[in-house]
């Protein structure tokens, strides 16, 4: 299991996680909601060790995330960033294959279990005709499901996802939770996705944290968790919150004015 | 070692490891090595004494030649063509690792700095110590590169800053080390300025067997630094913070990489002078001819810097003209003309493809 | 608001206190009046005269000059690239002008005319390299039109070899053009002013008919051209007269190097964007700070006199590392990228 506790972490002066105290659920797929710069993506890179915690602790399995090494954590967590780079140069073949560098020895390349595992995860996201294109040259979409694929070839138990549904329309959007959430629900992995629509959350999540200023409001389970109230605390707006088909929908209410017109 | 498919569905040859070779960069490679060996053969044939390389196979088989055709192949010749592919070995290896680490094309050792920081130290050394042997002028040029790279990874802060801040702060600290050479050979005596003036404007006149002799070592550990760096390189190529994930030591490694780079691009700057561009060329045609990552973009990126120099060298030597024609500049001329035919070539092909 | 009150009430009386110490120091007081009254008649009765009327007197100028040419052009490039770091000497004008120059000097032995000719020439070549090849390289993740400054790094250090190399060739000439080369502000190229004022001030010209549709490019090309901008035209025109302008700067006293990129920098903060205002801000600016580094060249290490372009380089490399430090690698901007 991942925890984070009491966790603070700042860019020079400016603080952006304070007293953070979280536990992500193993086997779910955990969102992490709140409005712009309240730290969601902080949260995340605080776990990978890319933003530095200036107190509190980060642990796996009860073991302190910082003291290990980054080859040994490779192979625990995968992250996919926020915005990702491919360098023209590279197929999506070779892109899946740096996946597995954490395994590889010094002077080696993937074993017979790599590649049956990169070829496994490609079909999973339905780009295994794919293979030989430059990644640069995919549409947004297949683009977006490749560095899935790249963080899945990785082959953790815990997956961190910055965003992963920006610059998507709303089809691929689904696609894309919809193959994350199969991967909790089938292969047991644990998944933390930042998320910025409440209804894809309340749709696909399982747990949720509610972040505000770089403080966790709230964490739980979703059915508990999204209520109107914590939202209007977390958002500073108005929403309906209804269940329908077994999920939970929000309806932001309209201001006076334009409810009027 | 036994053949197989990449996960991409291209042919590779693969070790017992689990290393693998793509077969159309191995033919790539194969067929560079190729196009130096006949460079070298056509180079050896150019200059002012009627010799070449039948006389060296003559050499070969117990003929004497005379004293002219001798020391116009064994001192003159030959050397500059070894030195030449060795120093563009290194300069094209060293900018395929600054790109990764920059993220950027353009990155090269001189744009981050290095060949300036040695030029700078060896300037220094050369006027208050005229006399001061080769092996010292080496020190010199590493000493100067590395403390531009200390300089650099102090300036730029820890592992967390972008591979851009490190290229941009390179150019500043060129900027400011070159304006410090203009000031000394400005302000120096006529004869000390001109010689430094030119060894700034390199060439491979300087070339000999004792010079070859310490340059291969470098080589052969220039290769083991392929072996074992090129696929962290190519973990930089997707961005600092994707490559930590990937499970990279970039606090450690980085440093590393930048250190190999620096000593590399200073070797070349002791024996050559600077040559701009190169760094920036060479990984660049040797994507076009056959696209590659991590170690074989690093060989084949090498071994098209060393087809460069030799071919520039022959070039220069081919002219044969009163100015003393710097490498930096044939370079540039068969270089840019190669470059444009390259990318008229892909532009064709895309065509084609669509 | 009070900022931009207070530059403008103190920008013309510093420059006027600047100039006057640029002129006069050294000078005797009791000797003023005579001076003042040499200056007026274009005549020099004494040795001091002589040097301020034909020494100190060309190097103002030429200052003034280049001062004001190179700060404006600087602007304007900033704001056409989007990057804090472009400037003529970042950007391949100056490297390829030098290189022009000395190349129609040394092999074709070109009077000072043409000369001049082949600076402009050298300074569009210089940028059009520069520009192409970041086009050739520049790629999908280029924010800030920062490839511009890389290629332009690359050009000027290819274009710099080869002045160098191309000096050696006449070991004889050499020194002279040395000097010249490096940066020099020198009462010797004032005929070279003479020749060549009037491309400066023609891009002046262009850059204030053009400051109200340059800043409205400044808010992105697309909203200029809702707003009725030709922006292909107003920034091609723009570039070339920076160009032309900085280029004839180096044809007149060599590159002198980062005046471009300071001035601009020492503007902002205080003026804002608005190139309305902007550019008149800068020329008085980058006048200042020429006639500075100039005194600075010519008392601080008396009796030897240095370059100023020297003294520029060495302090443009420095803010050079500031600007770097400042605008990529400050935690907020970093937060932001990473």
């Amino acid at each position: 299991m991942l925890e984070t506790r009491n966790v603070c972490a700042a860019y020079g002066p400016l603080e952006v996680l304070k007293d953070v105290s979280v536990q992500f659920q193993e086997g779910r797929l955990t969102a992490v909601v709140g409005p712009n710069g309240c730290g969601k993506s902080s949260l995340l890179k605080a776990i990978m060790g890319f933003l530095p915690v200036s107190a509190g602790e980060i642990l796996l399995q009860g073991k302190s995330v910082p003291s290990i090494g980054r080859r040994k954590l490779a192979r625990k967590i995968a992250y996919l960033p926020q915005d990702c780079f491919c360098p023209d140069y590279m197929t999506l073949g070779e892109l899946i294959e740096l996946a597995g560098f954490s395994r590889y020895s010094l002077v080696g390349g993937p074993t017979e279990r790599d590649r049956q595992l990169f070829k496994d995860v490609l079909h999973t996201v339905g780009l295994a005709d794919r293979a030989d294109f430059p990644v640069n040259k995919l549409s947004g979409g297949q683009r977006q499901r490749a560095w899935i694929a790249m963080v899945l070839a990785q082959d953790t138990n815990v997956i961190l996802l910055d965003e992963p549904v920006n610059h998507l329309d709303m089809k691929y959007q689904f696609a894309i939770l919809e193959l994350v959430k199969e991967l909790t629900v089938n292969r047991g992995k644990t998944v933390i996705a930042v998320l910025h629509d409440l209804n894809l959350t309340t749709a696909f999540a399982d747990e949720v944290v509610l972040l505000r200023a770089g403080s966790c409001v709230t964490s739980g389970p979703v059915g508990e968790t999204v209520t109107a109230q914590n939202i209007e605390q977390v958002f500073d707006f108005r929403t309906q919150i209804f269940p329908h088909d077994g999920r939970l929908v929000c309806l932001p209410e309209l201001s006076a004015s334009t409810a009027v017109s | 070692m036994k053949p197989g498919l990449a996960t991409d569905g291209k042919r590779v040859l693969r070790f017992a490891n689990g290393l693998q070779i793509r077969t159309g960069n191995l033919m790539a490679g194969i067929g560079l090595g190729a196009v130096v060996l006949v460079l070298a053969a056509y180079s050896s044939g150019l200059g002012l004494t009627e010799t070449g390389l039948g006389d060296l196979f003559r050499l070969l088989f117990g003929t004497q030649l005379s004293d002219a055709e001798d020391f116009a192949l064994w001192t003159v010749r030959l050397p500059r063509i070894v030195l030449g592919f060795l120093i563009g070995w290194a300069v094209g290896l060293s900018g395929a690792m600054l790109q990764s680490i920059a993220r950027n094309p353009l990155a090269d050792p001189g744009l981050f700095g290095f060949s300036q920081g040695s030029m700078t130290m060896i300037m220094l050394l050369l006027v208050f110590l005229p006399a001061a042997p080769k092996g010292l002028i080496a020190i010199a040029a590493l000493a100067g590169g590395l403390s531009v790279a200390w300089l650099l990874i102090w300036l730029v802060g820890n592992e967390r800053s972008t591979g851009l801040s490190i290229v941009l702060m390179g150019i500043a600290i060129e900027t400011v080390l070159s304006s410090f050479g203009s000031l000394l050979i400005l302000y120096l005596p006529a004869e000390t300025s001109l010689a430094l003036s030119e060894w700034l404007a390199g060439s491979l006149f300087q070339a000999n067997w004792s010079l070859i002799s310490a340059f291969v070592p470098l080589f052969l550990l220039s290769i083991v630094g392929i072996l074992l760096l090129g696929p962290a390189l190519a973990t930089y190529d997707l961005g600092t913070e994707m490559a930590m994930a990937l499970g990279e030591r970039v606090a450690t490694t980085r440093p590393l990489i930048l250190m190999f780079a620096v000593v590399l691009s200073s070797a070349a700057v002791t024996a050559v002078g600077p040559l701009v561009f190169l760094g920036v060329l060479a990984p660049h045609l040797a994507g076009f001819v056959s696209p590659a990552v991590a170690r074989a973009r690093l060989f084949l990126s090498g071994l098209m810097g060393g087809i460069l120099v030799v071919s520039a060298d022959a070039l220069t030597r081919g002219l044969a003209s009163g100015i003393p024609m710097p490498l930096g500049l044939s370079l540039t001329m068969i270089g840019v003309p190669l470059f444009i035919i390259a990318l008229r070539l892909q532009a064709l092909r895309k065509l084609q493809s669509h | 608001m009070t900022r931009r009150a207070l530059f403008i009430w103190s920008a013309l009386p510093l420059l006027l206190v600047v100039l006057c110490v640029h002129l006069f120091s050294g000078i005797s007081l009791a000797s003023l009046p005579g001076s003042m009254d040499a200056v007026l008649r274009f005549e020099a009765q004494s040795y001091e005269q002589a040097v301020l009327l034909f020494q100190r007197m060309p190097r103002a100028l030429i200052a003034a000059y280049v001062g004001s040419v190179t700060a404006a052009s600087g602007f304007v490039l900033q704001s056409l690239a989007r990057n804090p770091l472009a400037s003529p000497s970042t950007m391949g004008v100056n490297a390829g002008a030098a290189l022009f120059l000395v190349a129609g000097a040394l092999i074709f032995d070109i009077g000072v005319v043409f000369q001049g000719v082949a600076a402009l020439v050298g300074a569009v070549i210089g940028f059009l390299s520069c520009v192409a090849v970041s086009r050739i390289a520049g790629r999908q993740n280029d924010p800030r039109g920062l490839s511009l400054i890389l290629s332009g790094a690359l050009v000027s250090m290819l274009f710099t070899g080869i002045t160098n190399a191309l000096l050696l060739s006449d070991p004889a000439r050499r020194s002279d053009f040395l000097n010249w080369v490096t940066g020099n502000i020198n009462h010797a190229y004032i005929d070279r002013l003479e020749l060549f004022w009037w491309i400066g001030v023609l891009s002046l010209c262009t850059f204030v008919v053009l400051a109200r549709p340059l800043t409205l490019i400044l808010f992105g090309s697309e909203k200029a051209a809702s707003a009725g901008v030709n922006v292909p035209l107003v920034s091609r025109l723009a570039f070339f007269a920076a160009v032309l302008g900085a280029g004839s700067a180096v044809a007149v006293c060599g590159p002198i190097g980062f005046v471009g990129l300071i001035v601009p920098h020492i503007v902002r903060p205080i003026m804002g964007s608005n190139l309305v205002v902007a550019i008149p801000a800068c020329m008085i600016t980058g006048t200042i700070v020429c006639l500075l580094a100039d005194l600075f060249a010519r008392e601080a290490l008396q009796p030897f006199v240095l370059n100023t372009g020297l003294v520029m380089d060495l302090l443009g490399g420095v803010v050079f590392v500031i600007i770097v430090k400042r605008f990529y690698l400050s935690p907020k901007v970093r937060g932001a990228n990473v």
